[in-house]
């Protein structure tokens, strides 16, 4: 245990503590208030954070899970690539392999100075509703190399000392879809940027560049405290898991997730050896993502109060074998990394702390995003439209009640399209959307039911692509409780035939053809009564 | 004698007010509320009020009502047994809402169940198309069936929502018919008479909240109006006199149009106070304001720009979503009774566990023995062993001391004044991350804005949030204590229309905007008429909700219809309002219609409150109580601090024109205002305190 901050006084920790994270707040509030895309106004498919002059994260504002393990990485590899930075510059990265997740995940940084010294680091990620590459959105189902996925940008200046870098932005703009969109929403992460920088500065003037930084290492020694304490209440011992993801959409191999995990007084301890090459298709994740999701079970595992920053990283290690798909290297292609590959790794450690905190841990939850897009030329209008979405399923039973029924579990957490919203802007009508009965697996306490959401295709030919999981593998319960339903997606056509499709898949629909999602209920929890 | 009168019932406290115009003289009463019957309670705080005025029931000429039963019902699920009706395939409607969960990381935390369970939700078949036209017909045989079953299981209350119906009602109308016709003395809300707007959950949980609150409302606001006119066991009040009720959006309605759109009421517990205080901003000529209400549990913050208070149409109960226009009030878990703790990282935590009305902090003397906010005043001498909270309860400080000797000072190793001031910076840091978080994502600066603390607390803790805020002006409203009841005197009559038209705007083609804006008009005249508003006090405002083309939100653009030219220049308005909320515009891009919204606004008389004498620019003696040590921490964190002798003053005695500078404590039965050292106080003839911070 580090004793020097209980040096640092309790009272100005706390008080720096909330200036901090209402620091991280206040940008993102900006970002939502001043980006374009509907994906980080509404969605808030963003983060943003604040660290200290060594690159670690202090503060940050939790919107996804997605972000939350890879924020910790950011900046550090970033600035080791672009060397020293200038007041003024801001960096923008969307490399993957360059502390990342995926391409449409694009991060701006930018250093904070006082008094002529470097005093930490500002930084904003944020989901781009398109990065260019091979499919609009930037998801495409069947990329096998992340080139296919859109532009790579590395680590450069976006801003040089406060000059905007025109030949960057040209470069960026010429590689993607909707270029006023992305614009818009760089913009947008600038003034996220920029109001970090302005409260940052303000504190060190408060308090002293030396309070502030010994705040900083007293803030993160505090997390590192709590995160201590609750490990050394786990049971020690070694307590193994495997899960797999149905394919990676090129063949119909499993792809496996295999852990280890080692508990001792001090230390957390996850390995993944024995875990699948890197694969052809694009469930590769980048070891950032890895993190995230076990960041995400270990909070579940933990207290989801201790706040997530550097400070926790320091009793928990997470080993990933080189070569596997949870460190994909380049060029992999990586996009579904995020949407399904987090699923499954938050899946398999929890499967394994289920073992050492049973009255902790929920059943599997559905372990899948299940991605749905359509497009093509809306005949109301002759114009081409595009239309995302991500569907709820069953959460896993609960130690404490059942599992909740149709709703965003684990690593997502973003709304639905309104049906009447939906049928305003796109030629597709939803016939269906509710509960999935008998889904969720039984149990003491049962695993939430999936739903079912079905669109019809309304006066056009359209293409529908699906990227889903969850189709063989079911969402295991725990304790006795039974496994959940398997997903299933399907087409009817216009005679009412409906016919099974695989789980990632890309196809074309006629006129009055109806695509039916049935999401994954959750496990159930404990035995059920019979 | 035309007295007006007003009372607001709290979860604690009933508080109410009573008014001479004639004598400008006011009365104000506290008492606990009457939980089992919360019209008694009110009739006989009203009484007291008036007695001291040496009047009765027979001389009220106006009766303002704010209460928290809705908001309670929802809250203890206490409505009506209810009923929802949707199309088949969505049944499920309520319970997916928009399918995100509450929590992130908690798995502790779900989702409240739907107000309506699984087995009282319906699918029927029959369908519209997103114009309006039908696809497939109303299947009237599978809704009588649903009613028979709804018969069977004694449903009070039927809520109805279609797919599209703000396009098309006729669906939802022949529902009504059959349910009504089926269900004899069942209520039955439609989706579009309660809001014709496109977003079905959001919809439909507002028909809901509004079925299931019909009879509860119904039967509470019969039981006080009858009590108020009852000559013998109430207040006699004459039958013709107006009551009015305060609705969530800081307007009043009629108690006939409580009864029948009652989901207007739900979170309308704060509004009084947020209206009172934008009244005073207004008199002291103070337009953009931030409202800080701290009372027992929590602080409610609120902006009011251009003199009006900001509402919302994003406002939840719980998380159950209203989609109503609701005064943007933002909540923070740190109030009076919050407590005080070490966390297991050691570090100084206060809030969001409070010590509630029972036992209430340890200076209550009501056996708490955790530490609280009003304890570290206590400890710190913001409040006085002789203060009396509400004019009544003594305070108890060795047990203050005690509780945060045990649980703050020992642990830290601290003395129990150093303990006591950590206490209130780590408050203070919450509220002003609060402020400064809510204040962003509106588009505002704090520092060109009024600091307008209220409630039993705020005053206590203004100038030191207003400092670290950068805020250099506090207003002090009078009787802070009891702000809500006041606002019920001051507000108007209020009706929201709202409907869904979708298309593309084209600067030339204003005929059909200018078509549904004149319906809309007449609409709100209509219901002002209903409720006796003259002509030449009726004003109707209509906007636009309108959006670039492809976003998903939507923009209210003010839509003068009787002005020429008014629809060529909304596309400007459009691109400056956007550019203003959001930082951006594309004068380029293609706009889009959304819906429209009209407020029918009926001036209510509103009288004109008393003004303060003219004094010196010292107070007069009778408004010297003495002085008190006091202890004020540093500005600097390093800064320690240290006692003071600060003077003690009787908000009551002050005239206008005095002047006051700090160390002071200003003492009125419902509250307490502290003056740190340095800072200024003039005391505004409205009875408003300008404080100038000390920066």
């Amino acid at each position: 245990m580090t004793s020097p901050a209980r040096a640092f006084d309790p009272i100005t920790l706390e008080v720096l503590r909330n200036a901090l994270e209402a620091t991280a707040q206040e940008m993102g509030a900006v970002l939502k208030l001043t980006s374009f895309s509907p994906n980080i106004k509404e969605r808030m498919d963003a983060s943003c954070a604040v660290f200290d002059a060594k690159a670690q994260l202090v503060a940050q504002a939790e919107h996804v899970p997605i972000h939350l393990g890879s924020m910790l990485k950011a900046v550090g590899p970033t600035v080791a690539a672009t060397g020293k930075l200038d007041p003024g510059d801001v960096v923008i990265v969307n490399d993957p392999f360059v502390g990342g997740g995926h391409l449409p995940d694009i991060t701006l940084i930018a250093p904070v100075h006082a008094g002529g010294n470097l005093i930490g680091y500002v930084a904003t990620r944020a989901h781009h509703s398109d990065v260019g590459g091979m499919e609009p959105g930037s998801m495409p189902g069947r990329s096998t190399e992340v080139y296919q996925e859109g532009i790579i940008i590395p680590p450069v200046r976006l801003y040089a000392r406060g000059e905007l870098v025109g030949d960057v932005m040209r470069l960026i703009m010429a590689n993607v879809r909707t270029a006023t969109e992305r614009r818009g929403d760089l913009n947008a992460q600038l003034a996220a940027i920029r109001i970090g920088e302005r409260r940052l500065g303000e504190l060190a003037e408060r308090y002293g560049v030396g309070v502030l930084t010994e705040g900083f290492d007293a803030i993160l020694d505090y997390a590192e405290r709590r995160m201590r304490r609750r490990i050394a209440e786990l049971p020690p011992g070694t307590y193994l898991a495997e899960d797999c993801l149905d394919d990676d959409g090129s063949s119909d191999e499993p792809v496996l997730v295999k852990l280890r995990v080692d508990v001792t007084r001090d230390k957390l301890v996850l390995d993944f050896a024995g875990s699948s090459p890197q694969r052809r298709g694009n469930i590769n994740a980048v070891a950032p993502m890895t993190h995230s999701a076990s960041f995400f079970a270990i909070k579940v595992l933990t207290d989801a109060t201790i706040p997530a920053n550097a400070g926790i990283l320091r009793p928990v290690e997470i080993k990933i074998p080189a070569g596997s798909f949870l460190d994909a290297q380049p060029p992999a292609a990586v996009c579904a990394g995020n949407t399904e590959t987090t699923q499954r790794v938050a899946d398999t450690v929890l499967k394994a702390f289920a073992q050492l905190a049973p009255n902790r841990i929920p059943a599997a939850s559905q372990g899948t995003m299940n991605l749905i897009g359509v497009g093509g030329i809306d005949p109301r209008n002759g114009r081409p439209y595009t239309y995302i979405e991500t569907i709820a399923g069953g959460q896993g039973g609960r130690p404490g009640g059942d599992g909740m029924d149709g709703v965003q579990c684990n690593m997502t957490n973003t709304m639905n399209t309104p049906v009447e919203a939906l049928e305003i802007a796109y030629p597709l009508r939803v016939e269906r959307y509710e509960l999935r009965e008998g889904s969720g697996g039984k149990g003491r306490h049962r695993g939430g039911h999936g739903v079912v959401r079905s669109l019809r295709v309304i006066g056009h030919e359209a293409r529908v692509s699906l990227q889903s999981d969850r189709r063989r593998f079911p969402p295991y319960g725990l304790g006795g409780g039974r496994d959940g339903a398997t997903g299933r997606n399907s087409v009817t056509d216009r005679d009412g035939k409906s016919t099974d499709v695989p789980g990632k898949v890309s196809l074309s629909l006629q006129s009055g053809e109806i695509v039916t999602v049935e999401t994954p209920g959750g496990g159930g929890w404990g035995a059920p009564k019979e | 004698m035309r007295m007006r009168i007003a009372s607001d019932v709290g979860g604690t406290f009933t508080d109410s007010i009573a008014y001479d115009p004639a004598s400008r003289r006011i009365s104000v009463s506290k008492v606990p509320t009457t939980p089992q019957a919360r019209e008694l309670g009110t009739i006989d705080s009203l009484r007291r009020t008036l007695n001291e005025l040496g009047a009765d029931g027979r001389a009220v000429d106006y009766v303002g009502h704010g209460m928290t039963t809705a908001t309670n019902a929802v809250i203890q699920r206490t409505g009506a047994k209810t009923a929802f009706v949707t199309n088949r395939g969505f049944r499920d409607l309520l319970l997916i809402g928009r399918q995100d969960r509450p929590s992130l990381f908690d798995i502790d935390v779900v989702r409240t169940p739907p107000l309506v369970p699984r087995e009282l939700s319906y699918g029927v078949g029959g369908r519209m198309d997103e114009r309006g036209r039908e696809i497939e017909p109303l299947d009237t045989a599978a809704l009588e069936q649903a009613a028979a079953d709804m018969g069977a299981q004694s449903v009070e209350a039927v809520a109805v929502v279609f797919l599209h119906a703000y396009a098309n009602p006729t669906h939802e109308r022949a529902a009504k018919a059959l349910l009504e016709r089926a269900l004899p003395g069942v209520t039955v809300c439609i989706s579009t008479d309660i809001l014709r707007e496109f977003r079905e959950f959001e919809r439909a949980s507002t028909t809901v909240l509004n079925a299931f609150l019909t009879p509860v409302i119904t039967r509470y606001l019969g039981s006080l109006s009858e009590r108020l006119v009852d000559r013998e066991n109430g207040l006699g009040v004459a039958r013709d006199k107006p009551i009015m009720v305060m609705e969530a959006s800081g307007g009043l309605m009629t108690v006939e149009s409580a009864r029948a759109k009652p989901v207007h009421t739900v979170l309308s517990g704060p509004a009084g106070g947020v209206v009172a205080a934008s009244h005073f901003a207004g008199l002291i000529g103070a337009d953009s304001i931030i409202t800080m209400d701290i009372g027992g549990t929590s602080t409610d913050i609120s902006l009011i720009r251009n003199g009006r208070p900001e509402t919302t149409r994003s406002a939840k109960i719980g998380q159950t979503p209203i989609r109503l226009p609701v005064i943007d009030i933002n909540a923070i878990g740190a109030g009076g009774g919050s407590i005080a703790w070490i966390d297991d990282g050691g570090a100084l935590r206060v809030g969001p566990i409070s010590a509630e009305a029972v036992p209430g902090p340890a200076c209550y003397g009501h056996g708490g023995t955790r530490p609280t906010i009003s304890d570290a005043n206590l400890v710190l001498g913001r409040l006085g062993g002789e203060t009396r909270l509400g004019g009544r309860m003594r305070l108890d400080a060795a047990a203050a001391h005690a509780a945060i000797e045990t649980h703050v000072a020992r642990p830290l190793g601290l003395d129990v004044v150093a303990a006591a001031v950590g206490v209130l910076r780590v408050a203070h840091a919450n509220i002003v991350r609060g402020i400064r978080v809510v204040s962003v994502e509106r588009g505002h600066d704090p520092r060109g804005c009024t600091l307008v603390p209220f409630g039993g607390a705020g005053p206590m803790h203004g100038t030191p949030v207003a400092r670290e805020l950068n805020m250099s002006r506090v207003a002090v409203p009078p009787t802070p204590g009891i702000l809500c009841a006041l606002g019920q005197l001051l507000s108007d009559l209020r009706h929201d229309l709202i409907e869904t038209h979708i298309f593309r705007y084209a600067a030339g083609e204003g005929g059909k905007a200018e078509a549904i804006a004149r319906r809309l008009i007449d609409a709100g005249h209509r219901l002002l008429e209903a409720d006796r508003v003259p002509a030449d006090k009726r004003r109707v405002e209509v906007r636009v909700e309108a959006r670039y083309v492809g976003q998903s939100y939507e923009l209210p653009i003010a839509f003068a219809v009787e002005t020429p030219g008014a629809w060529g220049r909304l596309a400007g308005d459009f691109h400056t309002a956007h550019r203003a909320r959001f930082g951006h515009a594309d004068p380029e891009a293609p706009i889009e219609i959304v819906g429209f919204g009209a407020t029918a606004v009926g001036k209510v008389e509103a009288p004109e409150l008393p003004r303060l004498r003219e004094g010196e620019r010292t107070p007069p003696g009778e408004a010297r109580l003495g002085v008190r040590r006091v202890f004020f921490e540093g500005r600097d964190p390093a800064d320690r601090g240290g006692w003071a002798e600060a003077q003690v003053l009787a908000r009551e005695a002050l005239l206008a024109g005095n002047e006051i500078e700090g160390p002071a404590i200003i003492e009125e039965v419902s509250a307490t205002t502290v003056l740190y050292p340095g800072d200024r106080t003039r005391v505004d003839a409205s009875g408003v305190l300008l404080v100038e911070c000390s920066q």
